[in-house]
């Protein structure tokens, strides 16, 4: 009987059994790379918490937890809180394993190299999203093997940046250009973390911390690269038609038709029968034909509307950016005055949507397939522009910014508004970053690091375009950190303002 | 004939004939006129006749000489028995004198435990023994919370089932019918339940089911029919009420009024006004049918019983609405024969239950009642305009999200079925006189199906489902479990000994195959294939746990003065690692029969006094993962690229495999010190009195307290968490009285208990649960929240006050506990215990002539509640409001203590505070009884039945309480968030009529 005690796991592999073989390596960073598409992260609530705190979009949610988020008024045990964080953490620990484990494997040096290139590259992807939502966090940089190796102390958010621009630089020398030219099991895979994708996130990263010059030579190898251009078509960045473009520097991949069906909301334990769904899309959609819960501001819409096309159109992106009213509007195949009546002046996210594809979200329910642009080339540009602004080379940044302008036909910014100064230039680059990403998440990042809910001008400004800052909150420009992390965890204090 | 102390024939009365010189031996039974009879006796003798039944003295009549052809006649007379002190009480693996108990016992009476119309047995024994609490709701085959002396694990709280000496391992035994039931022993402590080692440390519930009595074969049919309905509807807004609310809730955010809410709009909605209450609640019917058959020989008794249960719901919704049905069928029979004896049961049991409906795309979004109670008054019930036909909101107009509860009890399906076979074989051997070797084989298999099946149907925003979906789960558990005892038994002059020596061994085993598939179209088949073959998957999984023991007992009596028991149990657990398998298990407890000691001169109404205590531990491994010790891969974690670039959706998956959990691998045994003294009276030969003080220390307590997020697991590990104490004194009055030509008898108890956490996780950190908080030096799950100080009347009232983010005029103002200046989490507090500081059960019973009544009040005293039903009806938001609501704050309605209503709360009104928590002490008359015997006199001319007893019985018929709720006693998770009301199916009130026929 004795001997009967010793019962084995039949369904699963044992940790110490792992981590043996090249296959092994190569299994355990695509799993890093899962939870990129978990609920917290860019299946939803990532896209919830980046878009609705800024000026472009605005939240009429009956859940409190998308209402309640750009209204800076969130509750610190709620669902928008803890769920990205958890994503997050849950692919830290993903990656600490890949890059503690895989160096002692025996195998090829080069795979061994990318594998790790990819383990760092999304280590300090995640740790890039916790300094950048949630200020200063928690920092576990090994495994937890026992239970006393659970608590890791909450560090300041510029040692998390420091940690970020270490992986994002390690990456970047590991990773290669292209997965077109590598040979081994990940060869021809795309949507891998390559080293553009590496240097412009370290750029990005170098950018945050007010460090320009050092941003400026990361944006410059990028495009060095000559790898990476602007696709023709604006819209091709957000439809499931031209996913991994030559645009797309870095994306996270979901598909309609590649895994389960049953949605992989996490955080729980992944199940084989976990689809690859999104979820960004009947959330942010149109009343009636998607759940409705973000919306364009207002704002958006009126700033498109200031400057037509060289050819006297209105800015493509408008009409790839949102639904709005004039008659000639089509919803998902019907018309929007015949839906929401003539007068009414309500605007409605098209940016990621699958208007033209399907009668309405609710057919496909959660079911996008949409994958997540995260860096695009054009993002490397008008960055690249601003960091050489910010240096004082204004008049260098013009051809960048053009270029994000001309494919959408806007006039030469150089005759239009020749002769800038630093400080009309920074206005300038707002404006064009506002409207080239709109309803991409990036706004209310360039809003905090500019420092413009610091400066009462800009606040009232801000507040006059989207009403939501009325409830801002010294402090509120970060998320709070989970309560449950508070809880659980000696020693994580809350952020200030909250 | 026999009869009892009056006269009257007492039916059912063992008689055995034995013949002195030959040891031949004959039995027989009474019948319905206390006549019993032996045919054809041989001659000769002495013989001598011994008469027993429960409740009765026995009897021995000696000294009979028989001569060949002639009739003999006897009239005994038995005597009740008030005191029970030498009725047989089981305490693992043997019977002893209840007078020679020396732990902690409880007996339940079978007979009012029956009167309970329930699918449970647990739910039966509700306030009748002291010191087992029992929590329930009112669904139809839901799971029953039961506890002995309080919390004492953080994973299963439920004590271990033992029914006819076979341990029930797999989930509570609702699947047995309360019916067969013989006796109910309540082992409390470990010196009781010690030899049941791993299992006892939540307590143990020994069922000894009906056996045959030797005599001509016996059929009885009992049976009872009732109706239930929910007794109490609360009182919710109605349209007008509603609209006006929610109007203000949007004004007061500034936001434009719902079109359906605002009577300047062509979409208002005036002509709807459903009370969903209404519509939803109805009569329900409960049955059980009971047939028994039973007899035997001398040697051989066999009794088989037929049982047939069944609860419909009592809310409306179709075919899908909750409903429980059950068919079981047990058999056991028992044989001797010389030194052997051997005897088999096997019982079969078919369950059916229908449940209450939880979307798969919408989890954890409300249940049944709260879904019911928040559904919109401007809703229809019906809407032929809609896929599927019921009503729901409209996003544009309404802005609502309400779920049509009658509607998706009748689009869904979701039920559970469950087979299960539970079959016994034991042989014992006695090859010296009181040396006896019994081997036990048990094998419980059980076979589950769970379906759910959710059809394409529009009940309006939200509740839009597209793609019709089915998973159908069948799964399988067995357990094994073979046991080899060895007793011996001495007696010699005043000195008793009885040791019992034994090992075990127990394999359990479950697996399931689950199939999923989605994409049905209409005109539906319940079967995989039929939908979109892309969308079929299916997923497995088994689990295997062994439990190996080595166990010991040593009884010890002297000259009935003196009563030592000592158990000891050493096990092994699969569950842990090598190095943390093996547990050791000890106890001792001692009785003193003051009453036996000649030195000792107790008043006359002292007839009997004993003092007993004792010491002990026990162990616990049953937690819910058998490999919890070591960290495993993911191989599910996978991930997809594409193919070629710049292309449209090609993605291909790539396979991810990862370590995603986190293990503890020094999880180690559970253990329990329990400790108690009692005292045992026997007063003026009517009454037994029983008082009883325990402690008990619980340590290492297997649990999975949070862990940090930032650990990046997808689990919170099993880890040896806690200590608890919990400590509480009991009382059992037992009273019987003949007053007049009526026989009286009173049974109550009571019982307090106190419970402590002593330690929590590696850290002492709290764990919060819903309105609740569990830290160190307080009760587990104590509930914790805001406290509320009135309304912010205006503005400089809320510069006054200590800062409250987002606070506006007509918002709550919440106390600076802490004295910061700010108002944040740490301005909270303990709010009151969810456990009650007294519990109690009073059952009065009295008969006269052939009319008997019995009444069973049982109750809680002291404990709160956090009424979280009322919480989320006065959220003032869109969803459907509780009437108080109406008397909400207004710069001209001000002297109210109801905030403003404002979509999106801002200043958190509705967050957990004392506004929610409410006294949740009751009284409820659980049960009532009015039975009627037939006479004899009438019966005899049937020649075919001879008992027959007719009742009308009343459960849940009354309750006092200042509870606002549908029901007090609610169903929480009963630990962490234990006094959390989020509703709890409210318990129905029930009017039977009930018929027992024997033939």
């Amino acid at each position: 009987c004795t001997k009967q005690l010793t019962q084995t796991n039949p369904n699963q592999q044992t940790a110490q059994t792992f981590w043996k073989t090249a296959t092994d390596a190569v299994d355990g960073v695509n799993s890093v790379y899962g939870s990129l598409m978990l609920d917290g992260s860019y299946m939803r609530f990532t896209h919830v918490v980046l878009n609705t705190r800024g000026d472009d979009a605005t939240s009429n949610s009956p859940w409190d937890q998308i209402y309640n988020c750009g209204k800076f008024a969130l509750n610190v045990d709620g669902f928008a809180a803890s769920a990205p964080f958890t994503a997050y953490y849950q692919g830290v620990f993903r990656a600490n394993q890949v890059i503690e484990s895989v160096p002692p494997i025996v195998m090829d040096t080069a795979l061994k190299n990318r594998v790790l290139g990819q383990a760092y590259f999304l280590r300090g992807l995640y740790y890039f999203h916790l300094a950048d939502i949630y200020q200063n966090v928690p920092m576990p940089l090994t495994i937890a093997q026992s239970s006393s190796d659970y608590y890791a102390r909450q560090v300041s958010q510029d040692t998390v940046w420091m940690q970020v621009i270490s992986d994002f630089t390690k990456a970047a020398t590991l990773l290669p250009v292209s997965y077109a030219d590598v040979t081994g099991l990940d060869a021809n895979q795309f949507g891998r973390a390559t080293k553009g994708a590496a240097l412009a996130y370290l750029g990005k990263t170098l950018l945050f911390t007010k460090q320009y010059a050092a941003a400026a030579a990361q944006f410059q190898a990028v495009i060095n690269l000559g790898v990476y251009s602007l696709v023709p078509n604006y819209h091709d960045n957000f439809t499931e038609q031209d996913e991994n473009n030559p645009e797309s520097i870095f994306e996270v991949q979901f598909s309609r038709s590649v895994g389960g069906t049953t949605q992989g909301w996490g955080p729980g334990d992944p199940q084989s029968n976990w689809a690859k769904y999104e979820a960004r899309a009947i959330t942010f959609g149109p009343r009636n034909f998607a759940y409705c819960d973000v919306q364009p501001t207002k704002a958006l819409y009126y700033e498109f509307l200031q400057e037509p096309t060289a050819a006297n159109q209105v800015d493509p992106r408008l009409y790839a950016t949102m639904f709005y009213n004039t008659p000639t509007m089509k919803v998902y195949g019907q018309s929007f005055q015949a839906t929401f009546g003539v007068a009414d002046s309500e605007v409605f996210c098209r940016k990621y949507e699958n208007d033209g594809f399907v009668a309405s979200e609710f057919v496909w329910q959660f079911a996008s397939g949409i994958n997540s642009r995260l860096m695009r080339y054009a993002d490397v540009l008008l960055m690249y522009a601003e960091c050489l602004n910010e240096e004082g080379n204004t008049a260098q940044a013009y051809p960048y910014i053009q270029q994000v302008r001309a494919r959408v036909g806007l006039a030469d910014l150089a005759t239009v508004k020749p002769n800038l100064t630093q400080a009309q230039m920074r206005d300038q680059i707002a404006h064009e970053r506002f409207l080239e990403f709109g309803l991409e998440g990036k706004r209310f990042d360039d809003i905090r690091r500019w420092g413009w809910l610091q400066d009462p001008t800009k606040l009232a400004w801000l507040q006059a375009r989207d009403p939501e800052f009325k409830t801002y909150t010294t402090g509120r420009e970060y998320m709070p950190i989970p309560l449950a992390e508070i809880e659980a965890n000696p020693g994580v204090i809350q952020n200030k303002g909250w | 004939i026999v009869q009892n102390d009056k006269g009257d024939p007492l039916q059912g009365v063992s008689v055995i004939a034995h013949n002195t010189r030959n040891s031949f031996s004959a039995g027989a039974q009474t019948d319905a006129g206390g006549v019993f009879t032996f045919p054809k006796l041989p001659s000769g003798g002495e013989y001598s006749f011994s008469f027993s039944n429960v409740g009765y003295e026995s009897q021995t009549l000696s000294g009979y000489r028989l001569k060949p052809g002639t009739t003999v006649s006897l009239v005994v007379k038995l005597l009740q028995t008030v005191q029970s002190l030498n009725d047989l009480v089981v305490v693992g693996y043997v019977a002893v004198r209840k007078r020679d108990l020396t732990g902690s016992v409880g007996i339940a009476n079978p007979d009012d435990v029956k009167k309970t119309a329930t699918y449970d047995i647990a739910r039966s024994l509700q306030g009748q023994v002291a010191g087992v609490s029992v929590q329930g709701s009112g669904e139809p085959g839901s799971f029953v919370n039961i506890k002995i002396r309080g919390v004492s694990s953080l994973n299963d709280n439920n004590p271990l089932f033992v029914i006819d000496g076979v341990p029930i391992i797999n989930e509570a035994p609702y699947d047995f019918p309360i019916d067969d039931i013989e006796s109910i022993q309540v082992l409390k402590d470990a010196s009781a339940g010690a030899i049941y080692g791993s299992r006892a440390a939540a307590g143990v519930i020994i069922i000894t089911t009906k056996k045959g009595k030797s005599g001509p074969m016996q059929l009885h049919y009992n049976a009872y029919y009732g109706v239930q309905n929910i007794p109490k509807k609360l009182p919710l807004t109605d349209r007008v009420q509603y609209q006006q609310i929610t109007d203000a809730a949007e004004t007061n955010a500034g936001l434009p009024l719902a079109p359906a809410n605002d009577p300047t709009s062509p979409q208002y909605i005036s002509n709807v006004n459903t009370n969903w209450q209404d519509a939803a609640f109805k009569t329900g019917i409960i049955q059980n049918h009971d047939l028994n058959f039973s007899g035997g020989g001398l040697n051989t008794t066999y009794n088989v019983s037929l049982n047939y249960f069944d609860q419909t719901a009592t809310v409306r919704g179709g075919p899908g609405e909750p409903k429980y049905n059950r068919y079981n069928f047990n058999a056991n029979i028992q044989s001797k024969a010389g030194i052997i004896s051997f005897g088999a049961r096997a019982s079969y049991t078919q369950s059916h239950k229908q449940d209450l409906t939880y979307p798969h795309l919408h989890p954890n979004i409300g249940n049944e009642i709260v879904d019911l109670d928040r559904a919109i008054p401007t809703v229809p019930v019906y809407d032929t305009s809609r896929l599927g036909g019921f009503g729901g909101t409209n996003q544009i107009t309404q802005k609502a999200i309400v779920l049509n509860i009658i509607g998706m009890n009748n689009l869904l399906d979701n039920y559970s079925n469950r087979n299960r076979f539970l079959g016994n074989a034991w042989v014992e051997v006695e090859p010296l006189h009181n040396l006896k070797y019994k081997m036990n084989l048990v094998y419980d298999w059980t076979d589950t199906r769970d379906f759910f099946f959710e059809p394409q149907y529009d009940l309006g925003w939200y509740y839009l489902n597209t793609i019709a979906y089915m998973t159908d789960t069948r799964g399988s558990q067995y357990t094994g479990l073979i046991e080899n005892l060895l007793t011996y038994h001495l007696e010699t002059g005043r000195h008793t000994l009885d040791l019992l020596a034994g090992q075990s061994f127990e394999k359990d085993d479950e697996q399931f195959l689950e199939g999923i598939e989605s994409g049905f179209k209409p005109p539906y088949f319940y079967s995989f294939g039929t939908g979109d073959p892309t969308t079929a998957s299916v997923q497995s999984g088994e689990q295997t746990a062994t439990l190996s023991a080595w166990l010991g007992r040593l009884n010890y009596n002297f000259d009935q003065r003196y009563l030592v028991t000592v158990n000891f149990r050493r096990d092994g657990s699969s569950k842990f690692s090598p190095d943390n398998r093996w547990g050791n298990f000890a106890s001792v407890a001692g009785a003193w029969n003051i009453s036996n000691e000649k030195f000792i001169h107790l008043p006359k109404f002292i007839n009997y006094a004993k003092l007993r205590g004792g010491t002990g531990t026990t162990g616990n491994q049953n937690f819910p993962s058998n490999y919890a010790f070591t960290a495993y891969i993911n191989s599910n974690a996978n991930y997809l690229f594409a193919t070629v670039p710049n292309a449209g959706p090609d993605q291909v998956l790539a396979s991810g495999s990862i370590q995603t959990q986190v293990a503890d691998p020094t999880i180690k045994w559970e253990t329990k010190v329990t400790s108690s003294v009692g005292l045992d009276l026997g007063l003026f030969h009517n009454m037994e009195f029983t008082a009883e003080y325990f402690i008990n220390t619980s340590k290492d307590l297997i649990a999975q307290p949070p862990i940090p997020l930032s650990v990046g697991a997808t689990n919170t590990p099993y880890v040896n968490a806690a200590s608890l104490r919990n400590s509480g004194l009991e009382f059992t009055l037992t009273y019987k009285k003949r007053v007049g030509a009526v026989d009286l008898s009173v049974t109550g108890n009571a019982h307090t208990l106190h419970n402590k956490v002593l330690k929590l996780g590696g850290t002492n950190d709290p764990i919060y649960g819903a309105e609740s908080k569990t830290e160190v030096g307080h009760e587990v799950g104590e509930i914790y929240g805001y406290v509320t100080q009135g309304i912010f009347q205006n503005a400089s009232d809320i510069a006054k006050h200590a800062t409250q983010p987002n606070a506006a005029p007509g918002d709550i103002k919440f106390k600076d506990l802490n004295g910061d200046g700010v108002i944040d989490a740490n301005d909270q507090q303990y709010l009151g215990s969810a456990i009650p500081k007294l519990y109690y059960g009073l059952n009065v019973g009295a008969s006269w002539k052939n009319v008997d009544f019995s009444i069973f009040f049982q109750g809680n005293e002291g404990n709160k509640i956090v009424n979280g039903l009322y919480q989320t009806l006065m959220a003032g938001q869109y969803t459907n409001h509780y009437i108080d609501e109406l008397n909400y704050w207004t710069p001209t309605h001000t002297n109210t203590n109801i905030p403003r209503p404002i979509i999106g709360d801002p200043n958190g009104n509705d967050r957990a505070s004392d506004r929610w928590v409410e006294n949740g002490s009751y009284v409820r008359l659980q049960n009532t009884q009015l039975g009627y015997t037939v006479p004899q006199g009438m019966l005899a001319r049937t020649h075919v039945v001879k008992t027959a007893r007719l009742y009308v019985s009343g459960q849940n018929l009354w309750t006092l309480t200042k509870y606002r709720g549908y029901d007090p006693d609610i169903i929480s998770d009963g630990l962490f968030s234990r006094g959390f009301d989020y509703g709890s199916f409210p318990n129905p009130r029930t009017v039977m009529f009930g018929v027992q026929v024997g033939f």
